[in-house]
């Protein structure tokens, strides 16, 4: 083998993520354009278009939006569009913590199910929606601070009851997560027993799904889920070097505990605030960093970023789908997310990973 | 400069580590050696701030380790472990790489200097051609000398290896260990290192500390603490320690645990020389025979033996002829025992008067064996008067046999005879002339 | 490093500052109340305002179709939930195109409802939460009819009437209404015996569930001149073991059934009621006094909340009614 290869490969491999990204963005603006187009309004892509040109100062000059029906921008603008974006913010949220909780935990079944956090997004969520309570604070409803909170309070009972002195075995961690999970899973099925005609509401907020989402829900989460992710990205160097090992990583100059505490509490506060948006969506947050690592491999600085993007375009289209595919059976009936990205999902990570089986260990 | 002062490890309430002391400066190479669950990973562990000692401090250049920075200690010291599990499949450069983590800032990629240095460093431990591969494609050996170039590649002024050398073959570890002890001398850097291979730690170490229970038994130059009673001490082995001429190093060679024979058994004289009679003193020993021996050499293998498996010799000086001295010397040892046996020794004029003691032997009374192994014209460097004088002890009954195994068999049934028989050896010695001679029967008893 | 929690601490608390700001400057943008025709209060005390007639109306649950139907409100609805049935057979409808449905009143199609451009949507509480407030968001007017009681329905009643401009009609179905119930009233005042009654919500085999005092069910039994046997728990509806049904020995047993009433009820006809183990010990499976009645009459809390004390009155009281 020649030598320079070697490096010239590693240096192309390491700028390749660079265009990965930039692909992966084209595709996810394609995504989000194609799933403006799918509903059950039939409104046509030229109308679409100029609806959304309308919204973007310096545009809406040039467009004459006078054909276009009031009611068809709001579909547009406040129906469709809040959800596609939703699905932007929770795809990426979801993927991008997976990628998080894999690399502490160097385990492929971490994820923020695992540890309690979605359960305890869906005790505070349950919560709301028993009592009815329907007040809301700087335009988010109660039953998304009720799934943040419970979201955060999970994460720290558990830190906080699998900590040993000042270090988090991992082992515990995730023993720990699990108890919990249980306990708060059946706090939820005790609310459920107790719940009469909020059941159903529960029972569908507990699948998943974006069908009446809200601009002011979105901007709620949006800046924790930002700031989250990109904290996270900083932090992806330290991800590569704790996959060598707890000790490996100390000894090669890294703040094991601190750097695990920073990103189980970003991570956690960014699934709380996703799963708080959009109920309970599985196989993302696991699958999803499972996928691209297939494609991409393990270098946390890539993967990252192309997790996120892919989570995104993940979740838009199943979105779309959950809209439509009942549509041929009744025409109004929308499917909870929740089992759109497992019925999507699964299949998809089995081909994938029959055809990279043995270049694949985790 | 490295000092360790006064510490203490625990795993609980378990002490592991007692009041460990050492000081390191540059260009040392010290070997941790001891018996497993002796305390030698912890001791590692502490240095390397895995394992916060409950008792005593480690300076670094004059910094208490613990209150700084792992960065900053990353940056000038490295560990390879006793054993890495890395799940993700990296490529081993990936992980070599990930070794220049210290160095680099947190949103600096890595820059053409940092490939060098990990490509040197794959170089100089024989990875850098499966650079691309994924690391736990690798065997053993192979993913072991990544993570030694890793640590090298963190260009660390102190080493800490944990028996570095568990899964590589033989070229390999001379080859890691001629790179670390070059690093050592050049680049003045420290090693420490943990060692099972006492003669790899002989080869290598300048200075080695033992230790036994979590404590330090003894310390020092490498040729000082490696000696045979140490090592009887530390790990319960009878080893011989001697200076190897060619590698200028000590070497030790280690024999079984001696098992004391339960019932002791007569003394055997031995007349032996050129290492044909050092399996025989063993053997002799073990089944709890006394052994004694001569006239043997000082230079002579089977002396050496002797001493130290503390069987008694009558020596005589390197390169003299067997003297008047030595001579009556042997056949009072003769006298004390109760049987002789003479090996398959070669005769020259130096020991003929072995073989004259022999047959003294024969006139005192005392039944001699001959171990025929090697034909006396192969081994006869008197122009025949061993022979001649071999024939002798024939005719005047010594028993001969043809091997070792035979002479044991044979001794095992005289023994029940001379407990027996306490008077008229030669009867007994007709009894086991094995040409049929006239017996006597009905002595046995 | 405690400067670090308190620079995060910072970072957080401006991010949700920005956060608020965007949306009450989204708040802002929906631009002052025109002038109001109509003002509504409905039954979550929220104030809505119509400045028109409303002329497309989404119906989001069977009972406001009911209602809106009932008031002749037919040419006006433009949408309705796939459970409607009553008064008519909106699935036909709906299979022949005459009709739109937006989906279960669970869970309905958001975009449909936009599609339809309605001036005015009626739903209930409960479940329907999120919709309300999304909907509400979208700059729709909802009205949500959340009775517990007759008189609160008869007050929804009003309240639609006075919506839609159809208040005469309102105050007639109203009047109507308690009239008959006050008719059941007089003919049962002289009544000394009041039947005990079971109301079964569901049944199956690892549960049983009943309504107490507070459930909808309560309230037409008792007008209708019956005594629930619950009425001693104060919940709605709750799950109840079998043995107490059987402790107290119902004298009527009603059952909510298909084919309004006249088909077996839900979960198992007649037969099977009377072969569970122990039940033939309750007087009202001595006596066959087993009611199938229609399950939509007797729950929903619409303009027949008169027909269900009637049919009640007729299975407690057979000599009377």
């Amino acid at each position: 083998m020649n030598e320079d290869n070697v490096e010239t490969s590693y240096f192309r491999r390491t700028s390749r993520w660079k265009s990965s990204v930039i692909l992966l963005i084209i595709a996810l603006v394609a995504t989000v354009i194609v799933s403006l187009n799918v509903g059950y309004a039939q409104i046509s892509f030229g109308n679409i278009l100029a609806i959304l040109g309308k919204q973007i100062p310096f545009l809406n000059g040039f467009i004459d939006s006078s054909f276009i029906e009031p009611k068809d921008a709001l579909i547009i603008l406040q129906i469709r569009l809040p959800r596609i974006i939703a699905g932007v913010i929770v795809g990426s949220a979801l993927a991008a913590s997976g990628v998080v909780y894999q690399g502490v935990f160097k385990n492929p079944m971490a994820d923020s199910y695992i540890l309690g956090v979605s359960a305890g997004a869906a005790v505070g969520a349950s919560f709301a929606i028993l009592f009815g309570i329907g007040f809301s604070f700087l335009g988010l409803r109660f039953v998304q601070i009720a799934a943040f909170m419970g979201a955060l309070l999970a994460i720290f009972i558990v830190y906080n009851i699998s900590r040993v002195g000042t270090r988090v075995p991992i082992t515990n961690l995730l023993l720990c997560g699990i108890a919990v999970n249980f306990f708060l899973y059946s706090v939820v099925a005790l609310m459920e027993v107790i719940a009469g005609n909020e059941l159903k509401g529960i029972v569908l907020w507990l699948m998943g799904g974006f069908s009446s989402v809200l601009w002011s829900d979105i901007w709620a989460v949006v800046p924790f889920i930002v700031f989250g992710i990109a904290v996270s990205f900083l932090y992806a160097r330290d991800l590569n070097l704790l996959a060598l090992g707890e000790d490996t990583a100390q000894h090669l100059g890294v703040r094991v505990e601190r750097v695990k505490q920073v990103l189980l509490v970003l991570a956690s506060m960014v699934t709380g605030a996703a799963v708080s948006l959009s109920g309970l969506v599985g196989f993302v947050g696991l699958m999803v960093p499972h996928i691209t690592r297939l494609v991409i491999g393990p270098d946390h600085r890539i993967l990252l970023p192309t997790s996120t993007i892919v989570g995104a375009i993940f979740l838009v289209i199943c979105d779309a789908i959950a809209r439509v595919i009942a549509t041929p059976f009744a025409s109004t009936l929308e499917l909870p997310m929740g089992i759109i990205t497992m019925f999507a999902g699964a299949p998809f990570f089995i081909i994938l990973f029959r055809k990279k089986k043995e270049s694949y260990s985790l | 400069m490295l000092n360790v002062d006064g510490v203490e490890c625990r795993y609980g309430s378990l002490k592991v580590l007692d009041d460990v002391s050492l000081s390191v400066k540059e260009g040392d190479f010290v070997g941790i050696l001891g018996p497993n669950g002796s305390g030698k990973s912890t001791l590692l562990k502490s240095i390397s701030r895995t394992l916060k000692p409950y008792r005593g401090t480690i300076l670094l250049n004059k910094d208490d380790i613990y209150t700084l920075k792992s960065v900053e200690v990353a940056k000038q010291m490295a560990i390879v472990p006793q054993e890495s599990s890395i799940g993700f499949s990296f490529a081993a450069l990936d992980v070599v790489l990930m070794g220049r983590n210290p160095h680099m800032s947190r949103f600096q990629m890595e820059s053409g200097k940092d490939m060098a240095i990990a490509k040197k460093a794959m170089t100089m431990t024989n990875t850098w051609q499966f650079a691309e591969r994924p690391i736990n494609e690798l065997s053993g050996g192979e993913k072991q000398r990544v993570i030694i170039a890793r640590a090298l590649a963190q260009e660390p002024k102190i080493l800490l290896l944990d028996e570095p050398l568990t899964h590589l073959d033989i070229v390999n570890q001379l080859e890691i260990m001629d790179l670390v002890k070059d690093l050592c001398v050049k680049e003045k850097m420290i090693v420490l290192a943990v060692f099972h291979d006492l003669n790899l730690a002989a080869r290598y170490c300048t200075s080695a500390i033992m230790l036994k229970d979590g404590k330090i038994f003894s310390a020092g130059n490498i040729a000082d603490i490696l000696t045979s009673e140490n090592i009887k001490s530390v790990f319960n082995v009878y080893a011989i320690v001697k200076k190897h001429l060619v590698t200028n190093s000590v070497f030790v060679i280690p024999m079984s645990p001696h098992k004391p024979h339960l019932t002791t058994r007569c003394a055997v004289h031995l007349i032996c020389g050129a290492g044909t009679g050092t399996a025989l003193m063993r053997i002799l020993l073990e089944e709890g025979y006394t052994v004694t021996a001569g006239v043997l050499n000082v230079l002579d293998t089977d002396f050496e033996t002797a001493e130290f498996l503390k069987i008694p010799v009558t020596t005589e000086a390197p390169f003299s002829p067997i003297t008047e001295l030595s001579y009556k010397a042997n056949i009072d040892m003769i006298r004390k025992a109760s049987i002789v046996v003479l090996t398959s020794v070669p005769f020259g004029h130096g020991n003929i008067q072995n073989l004259k003691a022999a047959k003294q032997a024969l006139d005192i009374g005392v039944p001699t064996f001959v171990i025929d192994e090697v034909p006396i014209d192969e081994r006869d460097f008197t122009h025949g008067i061993a022979k001649a004088l071999l024939m002798e002890l024939k005719n005047r009954g010594a028993s001969f046999v043809k091997s070792t195994n035979e002479l044991l068999s044979l001794l095992s049934v005289s023994q029940e005879k001379l407990s027996q028989i306490t008077e008229n050896p030669k009867k007994v010695l007709n009894h086991l002339k094995p040409e049929g001679k006239h017996q006597v029967g009905t002595a046995e008893g | 490093m405690k400067t670090k929690y308190i620079a995060a601490a910072i970072v957080v608390i401006a991010l949700i500052a920005t956060g608020s700001f965007i949306y009450l400057y989204y708040q802002g943008q929906a631009g002052s109340l025109p002038e109001t025709l109509i003002n509504l209060v409905d039954d979550t005390g929220y104030k809505t305002s119509l400045d028109a007639l409303p002329n497309r109306i989404i119906s989001l649950a069977p009972s406001t179709t009911e209602i809106l139907f009932a008031l002749g409100l037919d040419k006006k609805v433009v949408a309705v939930s796939d459970y409607d049935n009553y008064p008519y057979n909106f699935t036909a409808w709906i299979a022949a195109g005459n009709m739109t449905s937006i989906g279960a009143f669970d869970n309905p199609n958001m975009e449909a409802i936009a599609s339809l451009d309605p001036d005015l949507i009626l739903t209930t509480a409960g479940v329907q939460a999120p919709t309300i407030d999304s909907l509400r968001n979208l700059g729709y007017k909802v009205l949500v009819l959340n009775p517990t009681n007759i008189s609160g329905v008869l007050q929804n009643i009003d309240l639609v009437g006075n919506a839609t401009g159809k208040n005469a009609e309102a105050a007639a179905l109203v009047k109507s209404i308690q009239s008959r119930i006050e008719a059941v009233a007089n003919k049962l005042a002289d009544v000394e015996t009041k039947p005990k009654v079971y109301y079964e919500v569901w049944y199956d085999s690892t549960s049983l569930w009943s309504a107490g005092s507070k459930a909808w069910q309560n309230e037409l039994i008792e007008k209708a001149g019956g005594v629930n046997i619950f009425v001693d728990q104060n919940v709605d509806y709750f799950q109840a073991s079998a043995e107490a049904v059987i402790e107290r020995s119902p004298d009527v047993i009603l059952l909510p059934s298909q084919g309004m009433g006249f088909g077996d009820p839900f979960w198992g006809n007649l037969d099977d009621v009377r072969a569970r183990p122990g039940w033939n010990s309750i007087s009202a499976v001595q006596n066959n006094r087993l009611c199938q009645v229609d399950s939509d009459t007797i729950s929903r809390a619409g303009p027949r909340v008169a027909d269900a004390v009637e049919e009640l009155a007729r299975f407690f009281h057979p000599e009377l009614f």
